[in-house]
């Protein structure tokens, strides 16, 4: 009996040891939010931007700029990969492990709205130049650390071959895509639709240009059917069909994706290809010659007496959560940051910067605003349209598919769109 | 007595020690998500808001009542789950001369199951780079012989084929491999029988290993499946889905609600909705191969 007994209180520190085990290791705070005695503080950071990271871990450590101003404080940097990032932080923040500070992709700004902390009243804040244009509900919940521009790249030596002028109107645009593809040498415009994505530059920014308004997709959502011909959604994908039609992305861009439309611009088998700034690094390192390589703004007017709209895409928002422990001295992180350190950051990466007072002094890109007055609009999209998207499914990307595959007529696809966009808005 | 006792308490704590991580491990990591997801599937949680908002049977009504995509994708699926059953007697076929009744068969187990150990993201790249208009293999050849170029992966009409040839140029090798362990562990004195009897290969292979091999094709049909509703890697990978959504699987369809549109509670109520309709189809499946009894 006595055997019996210890044997079973035994059993019971085994399994209860075990239990509480296995409760201590899930529930312990992997969090570096240490708060000692002595005030020390360890803010962690989580970001996806190659440049960034590399001049943050590099060339001029963060931590160490960081600790001689904030000797309490230690600064823990963690790279996630670009594509891994957005789900990773979802993850992170069902489990209440989001880091102290890190950046939020513009897509994604609204959905972070109650996660966030709001930080109007930082003078980093004042100070952004686009942070009072990108609120949510009212609050500044990120910084954003750049801005993007959207251009045509194109290959010198092939618009030399052909005489070719850099065009300032659509139609002038088609021609020159047009001139390259009856020399039937080069692919006119590297377009791998196979990956959607790389039709954004058409499919999604083209409406707001044809608007002259980067929200123009936030105004949409108040509208019942914003497809019906003559408005600026309807007019721009007129013109991207009329691009299409002229088939001068090969004879079928459906069936190659980005990585060979990239190779083939390298390589020199295609004349132009239309991306965002942050491309002309992708061609250098894939062993793009830069001496060959040219940019201009992608001309979406009709006539050169229209107004030359161009897209700025502010990215990379930095901003705090509200599960941070640490919420003050993060703030103060992110005061410090947007400051000098952010200066020498933008000059050194080379990114277009969205702080008062820092110059940016790029001539490569200064080439593609020369001869042309053109009129940024900046890109937004709200919480309405984001609802009104995610209800509906709406996929401009892949409507940029349906249009190539030329199996429906513009016209249906628009009815289409106006039908479930009415529903989506009515739900 | 005490000796009963002694034994009976050893065997209890064997049991527990034993069965305790375990029961643990699927508590954690199967019980409980199992558990989540239904919950998550009767809210409107986005993925990211603290607060999850109870919908009742919304997201399954919007599922089998407002969703025409969702049904294409499933349509999609069908092409994966015809094109491997169709492929099952070929693999029987192929298993019973691989069973030492060709030379080299060892060689050719090996090629045959080699595709399946290949990862499948790094097969999905191979694949893309055969299936590319631009300098692709195949439309290379078909210039050679002066024959028109396909859209293999571009043509809304044919994708979903060229998807299903990679599935099962992947998967094929695990079913034969699957049929050749089970004919390698008949007893040879039945075929020995039948031989000296006169029996035909033919009528060997129909009246006795197909019969004793039975319950290996029950599972190589439940493989097929769940493996044709849950394809994700190969679509997802080669064609993210596209052209315009034309070879979008259930799976990707699911995962694209949940990240790209931000619905989990609409994609957990099509997990759900999905591991129905494999119970329904495997029951189904069940009872048609037993009617013969």
């Amino acid at each position: 009996m006595v055997k019996k007994k210890i044997f079973k209180k035994l059993t019971l520190a085994l399994v209860g040891a075990t239990l509480l085990s296995t409760i201590a290791v899930g529930c312990s705070n992997a969090n570096s939010t240490s708060t000692d005695s002595d005030k020390k503080v360890t803010l962690k950071i989580a970001l996806w931007g190659d440049d960034e990271y590399k001049y943050m871990s590099e060339t001029n450590k963060i931590a160490d700029a960081y600790k001689k101003e904030h000797p309490n404080v230690t600064l823990e940097i963690e790279k996630i990969a670009p594509k891994e990032y957005d789900n990773t932080m979802k993850i992170r923040s069902s489990a209440g492990q989001l880091p102290d500070v890190f950046p939020v992709r513009q897509a994604n700004l609204s959905l972070y709205a109650d996660i966030m902390v709001p930080l109007n009243e930082l003078k980093a804040t004042e100070n952004n130049l686009y942070a009072k244009e990108t609120m949510i509900k009212g609050n500044v919940i990120g910084l954003p650390e750049a801005v993007f521009n959207e251009f045509v790249f194109y290959n010198k030596n092939i618009f030399q071959e052909y005489n070719l002028e850099i065009p300032k109107t659509w139609d002038e645009f088609i021609k020159v895509c047009q001139t390259i593809k009856d020399g039937k040498k080069y692919t006119p415009l590297a377009l791998g639709l196979k990956d959607s994505w790389v039709n954004y530059p058409l499919n999604e920014y083209m409406p707001m240009l044809e608007a002259g308004d980067g929200q123009y997709y936030n105004k949409m959502a108040s509208k019942d059917d914003p497809f019906t011909k003559g408005e600026p959604f309807y007019n721009a994908y007129t013109k991207i069909q009329k691009l299409y039609d002229a088939k001068v992305s090969g004879d079928d861009p459906l069936g190659y994706g980005w990585d060979q439309q990239r190779a083939m611009f390298v390589a020199g088998k295609a004349g132009m290809l239309a991306a965002g700034s942050w491309y002309k690094s992708d061609y250098i390192t894939n062993g793009g010659k830069e001496e060959n390589l040219g940019v201009f703004l992608l001309p979406t007017r009709n006539t050169t007496s229209d107004p030359f709209y161009t897209t700025a895409m502010t990215e990379f928002f930095w901003g705090v959560p509200k599960t941070s422990k640490n919420q003050k001295e993060a703030k103060e992180f992110l005061e410090w940051f947007f400051g000098d350190y952010y200066t020498q950051l933008a000059t050194t990466t080379n990114i277009k910067p969205t702080m008062k007072g820092v110059s940016y002094n790029d001539e490569f890109f200064a080439q593609a605003f020369e001869d042309v007055d053109a009129e940024p609009v900046t890109i937004f999209y709200d919480d309405n349209y984001n609802k009104v998207m995610n209800a509906m499914k709406f996929d401009v990307k892949g409507i940029g598919q349906q249009m190539v595959a030329g199996k429906n007529s513009l016209d249906s696809i628009m009815k289409d769109l106006n039908a479930q966009w009415k529903k989506a808005r009515g739900n | 007595m005490f000796k009963k006792n002694d034994l009976k308490m050893q065997k209890n704590f064997v049991l527990v020690t034993f069965l305790f991580i375990p029961t643990i491990l699927i508590s954690l990591f199967m019980i409980y998500p199992l558990i989540n997801l239904v919950v998550i599937s009767f809210t409107s949680w986005d993925g990211l808001s603290p607060t999850k908002t109870f919908v009742g049977l919304t997201n399954f009504k919007k599922i089998i009542f407002d969703s025409p995509e969702v049904w294409v994708s499933l349509k999609n699926n069908g092409v994966y789950f015809v094109g491997h059953l169709i492929f099952i007697p070929i693999e029987l076929f192929i298993a019973f001369l691989l069973d030492k009744r060709v030379r080299f068969s060892k060689m050719f187990k090996t090629i045959t199951f080699l595709p399946y150990i290949i990862n499948t993201v790094a097969v999905a790249c191979m694949f893309m780079f055969l299936f590319s208009s631009q300098d692709g293999v195949l439309n290379s050849m078909l210039q050679f012989f002066h024959m028109d170029k396909i859209g293999w992966l571009s043509d809304s009409e044919i994708v979903n084929y060229s998807l299903t040839g990679v599935s099962l140029w992947k998967f094929s090798g695990i079913h034969i491999i699957l049929f050749l362990a089970a004919f390698q562990s008949l007893p040879t004195d039945m075929i020995e029988a039948s031989i000296i009897d006169g029996a035909s290969t033919f009528k060997q292979f129909y009246h006795i290993v197909l019969p004793n091999i039975k319950p290996v094709i029950e599972i190589v049909l439940f493989l097929n499946i769940r493996g044709a509703l849950q394809i994700f890697d190969i679509p997802y990978v080669m064609t993210g889905g596209g052209p315009n959504h034309a070879s979008e699987t259930f799976t990707v369809q699911t995962i694209n609600t949940a990240f790209q549109y931000q619905n989990f509670g609409l994609a957990c109520a099509m997990a759900i909705v999905l591991m129905i309709i494999i119970i329904i189809f495997s029951i189904i499946q069940k009872k048609l191969f037993n009617l013969k009894g």
